[in-house]
């Protein structure tokens, strides 16, 4: 199973459309928060610390399309809380697929088996279903055993069923690199489209020295764990992006590049820190100040920030922006193994 | 023009992850969460959810008199932090 060819055209000619309009700053895909009620309670995770009446909130169906429709990103990706609690996730997703937008539903899966007669396989419909690692790793991860087992069920019957299925996994500098190979060799054993990973994200109040320590040791385990990777494994991201992770490109983040909505509003200036809400997607763009932002902004938030929904924009953007960055991602995907 | 002194509890009301307390010059007094502060508006304001609303309201921030701290803090041994602290002792008392 592979990237269907309509998304990979769609999502090339509107970053094409975007590079000959010169427009400077543009979504590649909406993290659409419909919740934040979760059925776990994964130790690190923001999401949920919220007061109970908070998380009991969530966005209806039509400020879900409303935020689609102006933002305009051809991908949705549909994290939370965990969307499938949300009692209008069916009428959410049809809505998507009807405005052929390319959706991401991000799960934990316990729900997958029992819900997944309410959707219907499709082009635009992908789970992606979050996995930090093989059993030990990921129920440690979720702090609560079992998970990877029913997470694994979940996969199997979506997959049997037809529906598109990948995976997405965030790894910290403790992570055991030949596990997480063997864990990405499970995976492609399960059949499914492609794996996301993406290292944590840390704020740490410290001084420059440990930021530089702290990204060099980012970029030492991804070496490690993408040293001469194997032919069969698939990836769900820009190759360019695993070159970042590795020390091999200089980027700077791209926050715009994947805009978070959720019931506060539209999240300024990204999906991980959430300092003020803009009330449109025009109003984020325009009244964030994106220069105080960034890896080289001198922002401690941004310092050892390497994330995916940072940079994964950026390097996209590196693909059409020059021959240099077309051809490297020609040459990595052609030939996979010398990412 | 709001006090230093204002505008640092909003600010740390806004950081907050618990719901918080909102007193009026006007006597009132008004708990929820508080999730956006615009000073760059022509008229600046704050905006809450409030338990039992659907939707949040606002307030200008020439009416507020204080923030505080009232609720739980969701957050509390939940950072980022606390969790690798967490996964260090767990290590080290495996070894």
């Amino acid at each position: 199973m592979a990237v269907p060819i309509s998304q990979m055209y769609t999502v090339a000619s509107y970053v094409l459309g975007k590079k000959l309009s010169k427009t400077k700053r543009y979504p590649l895909v909406l993290m659409l928060e419909p919740l934040f009620k979760c059925n776990l309670a994964c130790a690190g995770c923001g999401k949920i610390q919220y007061p109970e009446h908070i998380i009991q909130r969530r966005l209806t169906p039509e400020q879900c399309f409303a935020a689609v429709e102006e933002c305009g990103a051809p991908m949705v990706s549909i994290p939370g809380g965990e969307p499938l609690l949300h009692p209008e996730i069916k009428q959410i997703v049809e809505g998507l697929v009807k405005r052929k937008k390319y959706i991401y539903l991000c799960t934990n899966a316990i729900l997958l088996k029992s819900k997944i007669d309410l959707f219907t396989p499709s082009k635009y419909l992908t789970f992606s279903v979050h996995l930090d690692g093989l059993k030990d790793e990921h129920d440690h991860a979720v702090c609560r055993d079992g998970i990877f087992d029913v997470a694994v069920k979940g996969i199997k019957e979506a997959l049997k069923r037809g529906f598109r299925v990948t995976t997405n996994t965030t790894l910290f500098d403790d992570a055991n690199p030949e596990r997480v190979r063997e864990f990405f060799d499970f995976l492609t054993g399960l059949g499914i489209e492609g794996m996301m990973i993406s290292p944590g994200y840390g704020y740490q109040k410290a001084p420059d020295q440990e930021h530089f320590l702290q990204r060099n040791r980012t970029t030492d385990l991804f070496k490690k764990i993408l040293h001469q990777p194997k032919r069969e494994w698939k990836f769900n991201l820009s190759p360019l992006f695993l070159r970042f992770l590795q020390g091999e490109k200089d980027y700077e983040c791209t926050p715009w590049g994947m805009p978070a909505y959720n019931i506060f509003g539209w999240q300024k200036p990204c999906y991980l820190l959430g300092e003020g809400y803009a009330s449109s997607f025009k109003e984020l763009i325009e009244t964030t100040e994106w220069d105080k932002y960034g890896n080289k902004s001198g922002n401690e938030k941004c310092t050892d920030c390497m994330v995916h929904c940072g940079f994964e924009a950026t390097a996209v953007n590196d693909t059409f922006g020059s021959i240099r960055g077309f051809m490297d991602t020609v040459k990595f995907t052609i030939n996979p193994s010398l990412v | 023009m709001a006090t230093p002194e204002l505008l640092k509890s909003i600010e740390v009301g806004m950081d907050y992850r618990g719901d918080v307390t909102v007193d009026l010059l006007d006597g009132k007094s008004i708990e929820g969460f508080l999730f956006a502060c615009d000073q760059k508006a022509a008229e600046p304001f704050i905006q809450m959810y409030l338990k039992g609303e659907s939707l949040p309201i606002k307030i200008q921030v020439i009416n507020l008199k204080e923030v505080r701290i009232t609720g739980e803090d969701t957050a509390a041994g939940k950072s980022w932090e606390a969790w690798k602290a967490k996964q260090e002792a767990v290590k080290s008392s495996a070894q």
